[in-house]
Parts: structure tokens; C-alpha cells; sequence
């Protein structure tokens, strides 16, 4: 029958039995220590939906769904992953015969799993070589070099290779029937035929030994290492938040006793997001599509994750003693090491929960204030996460604390909020005005409307439809649309209010809830049931967000809306556009929020343009520089992010620029006025109306 | 130190203002309604002393206003006021700028003050006179249009802004300051703060605790409101094409006659 005899060669064997228990005591106290951290903070539900987790765990754990953007990347880490579980695999086959005798490592299994164990063994290999050639050689922006990354990848690789010329040595030293299974063995035994065989057993005794220690060493090695990620990575892919892109969650503001709203330390975060610090494998893909990191502001969401493990990480019981003294300052009275299990069964209410020993004002002093306010919320970092890590939303939990309780924030900002405040609009225009621009379009009320029409659409205008010059023709043209194909709708007029993206994206949740409440109140007393909107944000708001305070509507952004009209028929197009170049420049909200990418290109196809797309697009499309209220604050750091992007329009040498969203119509208008006019640039439903 | 800021609640200044029924006030119907701008930079540089003198100040706002004023002295707690005074009487509708100044004077000398701020000016009816009428009651030194403060043991130093540059100027506690745009920036009130001005208690002496009655406020007015007229619509702007000679020939010409500003 076919096999190999365990412990070959090895005569003092036996030592590995304690190296063994030492590797997986260290193992144990490391991974205990990380899971009392991550079990730390509000306790909430985990397991909701456990089949989509599961599924998930498959395709982004298994099969490494979202690394396929950078195909290079993909097949690195695939075949050190799954290069090293075969290895793990067969390791453990051997360990069920050798001490649990059960008779697994024979027969024709064992002849497969030899020729599987050669086989992803060169695959490990080379992964990780690649691995070392992007670090070492390649050097990508992205990855921060450190000394574990070099001893982690030669680590393994040292292993990988070991492994080999432990086959080679055997093979060469002692007549195996079975060679052929183990071709790369074989392959290096055959140069060793001559060499003499105490020779090669004396040197095959010394590399099994380093190959045993050096394995064992990079195991109990990984809760103290970026080798923790195999643990964590999935995990969190596994238990991670199944929200909506972008959904924030609310504040509660009933206790009116309350003193801090937002992230000011990491007491609140429940397991799930410190699950996710401490995931990071710092491959920095967040990094690589940031717009305020790639326009030179302080932000790189990879840094502001890794500020904020460390943090975290302060409460490790092999992290406390080091982390006492650099935070002296801010040592409270009491409990400092007990910390760890004193904030979590009891007491979160009200007063101060135990933190540990470092506890410091994360804004701030974790993470800079320049930082917090440079996010544009696009979420390219999100669609990029293999390990699905949220970073915007932790930034505006930042702004939440710096507005709501330091009221320390941008004057822009300030102003902004109080606009929307007093007059329902962060233009600050006399909120009295806000249907002023549909005078003498013939656009009813909705009321007038309903009465008439129980199922008739609210068209709300936003906004920037309703005080911006510019996007009021955006809204002439939604309107003058929707007439045309004989839509039943009509607007709520002065009735409707800004519906709180902007002070939601700054950080004002309690101007956000009020808002909120306003309208949900608004548009369930109009009998509002289906609302169109041509604003992506309003869009994620109304239809995502509003729910969890108690507004339910069928909302449809004005491209989907358009679109179909398109597709059956009720709009015609009437000229084609002869084949002229259309850019389309994909709006953060409305493609990565909301996955409506096709609609909008469908109308400019269906127009007969020659639709041009960007080198970014879609779900990789770059900012316009105007979310998350960055639209109201000043750029003072770094270029530009509108102009990078108008370059980048510039660049496909189209006259016409389209977009759907009324914040990168903006922008990037003002950055084509600086590129001398370059392009002109319209929403879908102006290009449409331009062609009926 | 005991401060005292006087301020109003006027219409937000993007309100869409039409006359009222009786044609002598304004249709409040769709108003928002504001803290001064110019009385929250006084407020705001209230809690600047307060804050730079440590625990040894106290900042006071006093309002005089129908009920809706209430929201004001509210958002004046939530940014750091200590106390609040609400002062109203029906018969205080229509008073003018020395009715008011007669109503402050009383509000403020039961209070006790050294130091007291006013804005320079309600963005409503623009009168610019209840600081500086106060002043002259109480007897006081002031400094009107200030942009810039500094207290200084017992005496104060103050820019005022004047026609074309700075004039500084020193003047001895108790004194009435009024506040100019570019005093200061006043801060965004804080959410535990504003949840907390909503329980704080407002003083409410009404005219008979401050030793008043609707007499002595009527005898006070010096002025009567007797109609109000919406501003004329702003006409558009007008081009003047030609040989630029011809133009500017044209435009003096314009300016002269028709616009007479020349």
C-alpha cells in the first residue's frame, strides 16, 4: 500500500510534542487576548442573515471575489492562500496517522494528496515570490514596507522550499516506489543520486528541524503579526455589516443627559467594528482609489484604520504595559489593566465605561481634525476592501463628535449647517423661494395632483434643483420630461426640505433627525407613495436612510425613471446625435450607493451619442470632490479633486460631459471653466431633452 | 464680572418680508426668525471675556420680544449664556428705540452689570440707536461699532471701525460696547448644550417687576410707526454700448439726470 514512513529520519521526534504545545499555547493566549478586545463595547446582534454571510464567507474568503480588480494581486494572494491551507491540510493528515492512527496518509488518497501537496506548494511559492517582487521591486504606492512583511513572506517561503528539499533529500536518500507523486521532489533529488546518504540524512535531520520551528514559529506568531488577517479577514467578511453602502446609523437622542454624541473613543464600537480594525492587512487598495489621498490632502483611509487598531490594541494585554506611559497625561483615577473586562457586562449607560489605560480623544488626537473633514464619502475605498471594512462612515462618526459636541468644525461648514438650519438649504436662500423655479412651467402641486392621480409621482427637486441656476434647468428639463411623457406628478414646493445629506456627511445628526422628521411627516401627509428624484443624495437618503426613521416610499432615481420611459416608448427621441463624443461621469452616490451605472448609459446610447467612458468608471469612477458636503467647504489642501477629474474628461477629448447628480454637475462645470471651456456639461435628462 | 447682552430676534435676512394687514408691521406668517446677527457677535464676545477670565464672569442675555424670543435667549444658553431674561408686554408692540432703551435700562440695573454689549444694529428695522440710548440713560461711557476688545483691569480698550481706518479707544467699566461684524465669529452651539438650554429656566419680570407700566413705555416712544412699504423691486441693470468715448459720455450723463448721484 501506498505511504511514507512519518518521522523519518528524526530520531528525537519526540521534541517536537513540546515545540508543539509551546506554539499552540502562545497561539491560544494571543487569540484570547485579541477576542476579549473585539468582545469589548456594546454588545449587538452578529448573525442576522447567516446564509448571505455564509455565501460570502465562500466568494470573499474562499475565492477572494473582490480582489479580482487587480487580477496581478488576485493570483498572488490565491495561491499563497490557498497554496498554504493544502500544506495545512496534508500537515494535518499526517497528524491524524501519526498520533491518532487513524489510517488516512495511504493508498491511492495518499498518492493524490502527494501530488497535490508538490503541486500547491510551487503554487505557494510562487505567490509569495511574486509577493516579494511587488513589495521589494514593484514597490506599488499602496504598500507600506515593514519588518514583518519581509519575515513573514520569507518565513514562508523558507518553509515552502524547505519542504522541497526535504522530499528531494528523502527521495535521494531512501528508494521511494511512490517517486513520481512527488514530482518536485523527484525532480530535485535526481542532482543529490551521487551524494552519499549520511550525507544527505545528516542534512535532512537539520532542515526538518528548521522547517518544524520555523513553521511553528509563524504560527504562534499570528495574533502578535499581519498574519492575524487569516483569522480576522474572514471572520469579518463573515459577520460584517450588511447595510446598505453608506446607511449610517442613527443617533439616539432621547437622553437628553447625554454629553457625547460620535466617535470620541472606541468604547462604543460594538464587536463588529472593532472586528474590522482589526482585519486591516494594510494592502492599502482603500489608499490606491482615494481622491483626498490621491490629491495630496493628510487623508489615507488605509492610516486612519491602522490609527485607530492601535488604539484598540492598547487594551492587549501585551500592548498595556508598553502603551502606560506614553499616556500619563490621561490616566483617570482607578482600574487601569482590569479594563479589559470591566466595560463590558455591565454599566455602558450613561457614565464613562471603563476604558483603558490610554483612552484618548480619537478626534484629534488619534486621528487629525484635517483628516476627518478632508473625506468625500465616494466610497471608492469601501468598493475596494477585500475584508469590506467601512471607512467614510467612521470618519463622519469623527465629525459627529467634532460638530455635536466640540462644535469645533470648518466655518464653511458652519455656515453651510446654519443655512440649512434657517432657511431648509445649504445655500442659505430665503426658503420661501424654493419653487420658484418652476414658475410658469405649468408643475402642480402635489396636492392638486393626488386627488386625481391616488398613485401619482412626487418629483422632489432638492435642493440644488430648487436654489442652484444651474441645476434649476436640470429641474425645467426633469419637469418638462415627466410632461411630456404624461407622468402624473407634481412637487411639495415650500413644503419640502433639504433632506439632510449635507449636515448628515458634516456630522450634524440632530439637524439631520429634524430634517428628517419634517419631511417623512410631509410627504406621508401629501400621501406621497412614489417619489422621483434626479439627486443622487437626496436618493440615498429618502430611499436608504429615511426607513429607519419612519419614512417608507418607492423612490427612483431620474435616470432608472427616464429610462424606462425610454424603453417603452413614451418618450421617442427625436434626432439622433449623430455620433457625437458623450463622456459620462458616474456619480459616487448614485453608481457605488445606489449599483445604478446602466440606466444613465442607456439614455446616452439610446440617443444615438457615441457614449465615451473614462478610464475610471463605474464602481471605480473617481469623486468629483462634492460628497459629503465637501461641496460647501473650500479645497485648501492639496490639488483639486474636480479639476483631477475634469483632466481626466479632458483627456477622451468628448465636447460633452454628462452626469446625474446636481453636486457634479458643479464641480466639474467649474473645473471645465478652468480648462478653458474644454467640454460643456449636462445632466442625462438635459442631453434628453435636448434630443426630443 | 457681571455682562449684560441685550439682544433681539429679527427675521432671518434671506426672509421673504410683505407688510401685515394693518400696513404698519410686518406679516410674520412664514418667518424665521433669528438671533440678531449683530447681537449674537455681542454675545458672542461676552462669552470671549467670560472664557478669558476664567470662572470670575458671568454672561447675561436679556431679549425684549413677543413669546417667539423665548427660541432666541434658548439658542444664546445653548452657545454658553449663564442666565436669561425675557422681557414682554402687549403694550410693547410698536415701542421704538427709546422705549426700549427705557425697558433695558430697568432690565439691566436690577441685574447689575459692568459690562454691557449690544449690537451695533437690528438687521430688521436698522435704527442702530437702543445701545447708544441706553448709554445715555444709564450715563455711561460707550464705544459704538466695535471690531475689536480687550478688558484691561477696570477699563476697556476698543477698536471702533470709523470712515476709512481704526480709531482706538479706552474707556472705564461700567461701559456700554456695541458689536460691528468682524468682532468675532460666534460658535455653533454644542448638542448636550442645547439640549440643556431647553430645561433652563428664563427670568420673566414682566413691566411691573421691572418697576414699569405701559404709561411709562408710551411716554417714552419718541417715534410712531405709521406705514410700511415694501422696497421697490430692484430693476435690472442696464448696458451702455458704443465707442467707450460715447459710453462714458452716455453714463455721466445717466448718472446725472436720471439716477441723480452725480
Amino acid at each position: 500500500m501506498p505511504t511514507r514512513p512519518i518521522y523519518w529520519n528524526v530520531p528525537g521526534y519526540l521534541w517536537l510534542y513540546l515545540f508543539f504545545a509551546i506554539t499552540v499555547g502562545v497561539l491560544a493566549w494571543g487569540l484570547w487576548g485579541h477576542y476579549r478586545v473585539i468582545r469589548r463595547g456594546p454588545r449587538q446582534p452578529l448573525w442576522d442573515q447567516a446564509g448571505r454571510r455564509l455565501w460570502s464567507l465562500v466568494v470573499d474568503g474562499l475565492f477572494q471575489r473582490r480582489f479580482w480588480t487587480d487580477p496581478s494581486a488576485a493570483v498572488m494572494h490565491l495561491f499563497i492562500m490557498w497554496g498554504m491551507l493544502v500544506l495545512l491540510f496534508g500537515t494535518a493528515i499526517v497528524l491524524l496517522e501519526a498520533d491518532f492512527h487513524l489510517p488516512v496518509f495511504r493508498g491511492t488518497f495518499y498518492l493524490w494528496l502527494s501530488l497535490a501537496l508538490d503541486v500547491f506548494g510551487v503554487l505557494a511559492a510562487v505567490g509569495l515570490v511574486m509577493a516579494l517582487a511587488r513589495r521589494y521591486l514593484l514597490r506599488p504606492a499602496r504598500l507600506d514596507n515593514r519588518g514583518e512583511d519581509a519575515l513573514i513572506l520569507g518565513g514562508l517561503l523558507f518553509v515552502v522550499l524547505n519542504g522541497f528539499a526535504l522530499e528531494a533529500l528523502r527521495l535521494a536518500a531512501s528508494p521511494d516506489p511512490w517517486a513520481a507523486w512527488s514530482p518536485v521532489g523527484a525532480l530535485l533529488a535526481a542532482p543529490l543520486a551521487g551524494a552519499a546518504p549520511t550525507t544527505l540524512m545528516a542534512w535532512h535531520r537539520v532542515l526538518w528541524w528548521l522547517h518544524l520551528l520555523t513553521a511553528m514559529a509563524l504560527v504562534a506568531w499570528l495574533p502578535f503579526s499581519k498574519l492575524l488577517h487569516i483569522l480576522t479577514g474572514p471572520a469579518h467578511q463573515l459577520l460584517r455589516d450588511l447595510a446598505p453602502r453608506g446607511v449610517l446609523a442613527p443617533v439616539d437622542f432621547s437622553d437628553e443627559a447625554r454629553e457625547v454624541y460620535g466617535l470620541a473613543n472606541l468604547d462604543e464600537v460594538g464587536p463588529r467594528g472593532r472586528l474590522a480594525l482589526e482585519a486591516c492587512t494594510r494592502c492599502g487598495r482603500c489608499q490606491e482609489v482615494c481622491p483626498a489621498y490621491l490629491s495630496g490632502k493628510p487623508l489615507t483611509p488605509k492610516q486612519v484604520v491602522l490609527d485607530l487598531r492601535a488604539e484598540l490594541e492598547v487594551a492587549l494585554p501585551w500592548r498595556q504595559r508598553a502603551a502606560t506611559p506614553a499616556a500619563a497625561g490621561h490616566a483617570a483615577a482607578g482600574g487601569g489593566a482590569g479594563g479589559a473586562s470591566a466595560g463590558t457586562s455591565s454599566g455602558r449607560a450613561g457614565g464613562a465605561p471603563a476604558t483603558g489605560p490610554a483612552a484618548r480623544t480619537i478626534p484629534g488626537q488619534v486621528v487629525e481634525t484635517e483628516v476627518i473633514w478632508s473625506c468625500t464619502t465616494c466610497g471608492a475605498c469601501q468598493e475596494q476592501c477585500p475584508v469590506y471594512i467601512d471607512h467614510p462612515p467612521l470618519l463622519v462618526e469623527m465629525r459627529r463628535y467634532l460638530v455635536m459636541v466640540e462644535g469645533e468644525f470648518p466655518s464653511e461648514a458652519q455656515l453651510a449647517l446654519r443655512n440649512v438650519e434657517v432657511n431648509y438649504n445649504p445655500w442659505g436662500v430665503g426658503w420661501a423661494d424654493r419653487a420658484a423655479w418652476a414658475e410658469g412651467l405649468g408643475v402642480p402641486d402635489f396636492s392638486a395632483v393626488v386627488t386625481e392621480h391616488p398613485d401619482a409621482w412626487l418629483y422632489w427637486v432638492g435642493c440644488a434643483g430648487a436654489f442652484d441656476a444651474r441645476n434649476r434647468q436640470v429641474a425645467a428639463a426633469v419637469a418638462g420630461l415627466l410632461q411630456k411623457a404624461g407622468v402624473p406628478f407634481g412637487i411639495l414646493g415650500t413644503r419640502e426640505r433639504c433632506c439632510g445629506d449635507p449636515a448628515r456627511r458634516l456630522g450634524n445628526e440632530y439637524l439631520f433627525q429634524t430634517l428628517a422628521e419634517h419631511n417623512v411627516a410631509a410627504l406621508t401627509g401629501a400621501g406621497v407613495r412614489r417619489i422621483i428624484t434626479a439627486c443622487p443624495h437626496c436618493y440615498h437618503v429618502l430611499s436608504r436612510e429615511y426607513p429607519a426613521l419612519g419614512g417608507q416610499f418607492q423612490v427612483v432615481h431620474h435616470t432608472a425613471f427616464l429610462a424606462d420611459l425610454l424603453r417603452e416608448g413614451r418618450l421617442k427621441p427625436a434626432r439622433q446625435a449623430a455620433g457625437e463624443g458623450v463622456v459620462y461621469h458616474d456619480s459616487c452616490y448614485l453608481g457605488r450607493y445606489a449599483g445604478i451605472y446602466d440606466a444613465p448609459r442607456h439614455i446616452v446610447d439610446a440617443l444615438g451619442a457615441r457614449r465615451v467612458e473614462l478610464p475610471r468608471a463605474r464602481a471605480r469612477s473617481f469623486c468629483c470632490g462634492g460628497g459629503g458636503g465637501r461641496t460647501f467647504l473650500e479645497e485648501s489642501l492639496g490639488k483639486r479633486i474636480n479639476l483631477m477629474r475634469t483632466d481626466e474628461i479632458v483627456g477622451q477629448g468628448a465636447k460633452t460631459a454628462v452626469t446625474a447628480c446636481p453636486f457634479c454637475l458643479t464641480m466639474l462645470e467649474d473645473g471645465a471653466k478652468e480648462r478653458d471651456r474644454a467640454f460643456t456639461v449636462l445632466d442625462v435628462a438635459e442631453l434628453l431633452s435636448r434630443h426630443l | 464680572m457681571r455682562i449684560v447682552v441685550c439682544a433681539k430676534q429679527v427675521p432671518d435676512t434671506e426672509a421673504r418680508v410683505t407688510v401685515g394687514k394693518d400696513g404698519r408691521s410686518i406679516d410674520e406668517t412664514g418667518i424665521t426668525f433669528i438671533i440678531n446677527p449683530y447681537d449674537e457677535f455681542a454675545l458672542e464676545e461676552g462669552l470671549r471675556i467670560k472664557e478669558r477670565l476664567g470662572g470670575q464672569a458671568t454672561v447675561t442675555m436679556v431679549c425684549v420680544g413677543p413669546p417667539r424670543a423665548e427660541e432666541a435667549l434658548r439658542t444664546g444658553l445653548a452657545m454658553g449664556a449663564d442666565a436669561a431674561v425675557h422681557v414682554w408686554d402687549d403694550s410693547l408692540a410698536g415701542a421704538d428705540a427709546a422705549a426700549l432703551a427705557l425697558v433695558l435700562q430697568a432690565a439691566v440695573t436690577q441685574l447689575g452689570f459692568d459690562l454691557i454689549l449690544c449690537g451695533r444694529v437690528a438687521i430688521d428695522d436698522a435704527s442702530a440707536q437702543v445701545g447708544l440710548r441706553l448709554a445715555e440713560r444709564l450715563g455711561l461711557p460707550h464705544a459704538n461699532a466695535v471690531t475689536k476688545l480687550e478688558v484691561q483691569g477696570s477699563k476697556l480698550v476698543a477698536h471702533r471701525e470709523v470712515e476709512g481706518g481704526v480709531e482706538v479707544v479706552e474707556l472705564p467699566l461700567p461701559a456700554v460696547v456695541t458689536a460691528q461684524k468682524g468682532l468675532n465669529e460666534p460658535r455653533y452651539p454644542t448638542i448636550p448644550a442645547i439640549m440643556k438650554a431647553r430645561r433652563r429656566e428664563i427670568g420673566r419680570p414682566g413691566l411691573a417687576g421691572l418697576g414699569l407700566d405701559a404709561g411709562k413705555v408710551a411716554d417714552a416712544c419718541r417715534s410712531e410707526v405709521l406705514s410700511l412699504a415694501p422696497a421697490p423691486a430692484r430693476k435690472g441693470g442696464r448696458l451702455v454700448a458704443g465707442e467707450p468715448q460715447e459710453a462714458a459720455r452716455t453714463l455721466a450723463h445717466l448718472l446725472r439726470e436720471e439716477a441723480k448721484v452725480l
